[in-house]
């Protein structure tokens, strides 16, 4: 199936910091974009949607190009921000009226059936709601024209344990759909764990992995041993080393290969994603 | 591009009553015996009004709502620039209801009534101003675009002052005068056409700023 976002050595350079990303997402999958808060997801997605100005390089949405296409695209795309900038003066009916004549596609039934899921009261302005109930709003906003794409910044930062969970069962059922896919930036990693497809993991401006989940739970491991095998070891096989004085821990890509080299010297874990990004973000490698 | 239009109607519709309300009854009280008060009416209130939206819309930071929209960038600006027509044909409707009604009831404050010639200026006067300011908007955004607001404002109370000034030193020279000596029939065509095409070049280079502007 072909692909419905692909970001191909897109660059944007500020004073000081510079971007230069290259991944894609299928259709039919939820990709997990992870990373530190100042990594770049924020800028890479502003990018997608043309919000900045990429330097070089090139975005395809549905095949195509991002500029060239933004109006097509846009009508296709149901995207999601870190934080509520609809107008908080005007009612959620209000808004969606605005909204939904923008969008060709505009089901009001599948808008009223949403707010009945997240009971939204639709006559409530929209400063009156909660955090998460103004997240909730942006999603029905983003879900209710039929995106094939969905596109989410950060929707769960902020969010209560319950809201969170209702937002990823949503995601899971839009994803039963198999001509669509969802780019869900996050550092709430625990969220991915479940529902991601593929994670994409950039720190500072960087990609530094763009694979399947299970590659990533199943490969990688969290190692842990005395300091004497520290010596041992292959270079570059421990990734972000913590010792102590009982030991190290460190992250291993290929636990395969750490067990070859230690044998049952080690203790190898199964990692979370907050483990991959935590000890490539924090560590040494050796 | 109505639902732009629409949008900004729906966030001001009480303070777009009561401003425009409050600021007529202010011209025609206050500057009817110095000057024509729908000057105020048509060029200083729709000015007020836009400042007001588009610091709501600052405040809310919704340019990146509207920019994630499928919607041209044109619509957008066009959207802007049509949007002061219309707070100028409610600012202007306003007094002119409130100056019939004045001078049906025989109050000796009645208003001024809005000639063929004041509509010429205040078509001229808006446009330039509007011309002015929204491609610095577009280029630079609310908060620094607040440079030229600051100067329209000051300009805004110099301005009456000096023509009251002149006027009361010149008491065979009334303000209404002026105006009508100004803008014969062929003046004003040509100062309203003069005005289109300012206009027009202003649009165009608020969408080239605005195709540039990154949010």
């Amino acid at each position: 199936m072909s692909a419905i976002l692909e970001v191909d050595n897109l660059r944007k350079e500020y004073r000081d910091f510079n971007l230069n990303v290259s991944f894609s997402l299928e259709r039919g999958y939820l990709m997990g974009f992870i990373g530190p808060n100042g990594a770049g997801k924020s800028t890479t997605i502003k990018l997608i949607m043309n919000l900045l100005k990429k330097d070089s390089g090139a975005i395809k949405v549905f095949g195509l190009d991002n500029v060239k296409n933004e109006i097509e695209i846009k009508q296709r795309i149901g995207f999601v921000y870190d934080q509520n900038y609809y107008y908080d003066e005007l009612t959620v009916e209000e808004m969606k009226g605005i909204i939904s004549r923008f969008y060709a596609d505009w089901d009001d039934e599948l808008y009223r059936s949403y707010l009945k899921i997240f009971d939204l009261d639709p006559r409530k302005k929209i400063k009156e709601l909660s955090k998460g109930m103004q997240m909730k709003f942006s999603l029905i906003m983003a879900l209710s024209h039929h995106a094939e794409l969905i596109i989410m910044d950060e929707p769960t930062s902020g969010l209560d344990p319950i809201v969170r969970r209702e937002l990823l069962q949503i995601l899971s059922e839009i994803l039963q759909n198999e001509n669509k896919g969802i780019l869900l930036s996050t550092h709430i990693t625990s969220d991915l764990d479940k529902i991601a497809d593929y994670i994409t993991f950039i720190n500072q401006g960087r990609i530094v992995e763009t694979t399947t989940r299970d590659f990533l739970l199943e490969n990688y491991g969290v190692v842990r041993g005395k300091k004497e095998l520290l010596m041992q070891t292959d270079k570059g096989l421990l990734i972000g080393v913590k010792e102590n004085e009982f030991g190290f821990e460190a992250l291993v890509k290929d636990k395969a290969r750490a067990r070859e080299i230690f044998g049952d010297k080690i203790i190898i874990d199964k990692p979370t994603l907050e483990d991959i990004m935590y000890y490539q973000i924090d560590g040494k490698v050796v | 591009m109505a639902q732009l239009i629409i949008k900004d109607m729906l966030l001001q519709r009480k303070r777009l009553i009561y401003f425009t309300l409050f600021y007529n009854v202010f011209a025609i009280l206050i500057l009817q015996d110095f000057f024509l008060p729908y000057l105020v009416a048509g060029i200083v209130v729709p000015y007020i009004m836009l400042q007001t939206a588009l610091a709501y819309e600052e405040m809310n930071k919704s340019e990146i709502v509207i920019n994630s929209l499928p919607v041209r960038k044109e619509k957008i600006v066009l959207a802007r620039y049509l949007t002061i027509f219309i707070y100028l044909l409610i600012s202007i409707l306003c007094y002119s209801i409130l100056t019939f009604l004045m001078n049906l009831f025989n109050l000796p404050l009645a208003g001024e009534p809005v000639s063929l010639a004041g509509i010429v200026v205040i078509f001229v006067g808006i446009g330039i101003i509007v011309s002015i300011y929204l491609p610095i908007f577009f280029r630079y955004g609310y908060i620094k675009g607040r440079v030229f607001h600051t100067v329209f404002t000051v300009a805004a109370l110099i301005l009456p002052t000096v023509a009251v000034k002149i006027i009361g030193e010149n008491p065979e020279l009334p303000g209404r005068f002026v105006v009508e000596d100004l803008v014969g029939v062929r003046t004003g065509i040509i100062l309203l056409l003069l005005t289109l095409l300012i206009l027009t070049i202003s649009f165009n280079l608020s969408v080239w700023f605005y195709k540039k502007r990154e949010f």
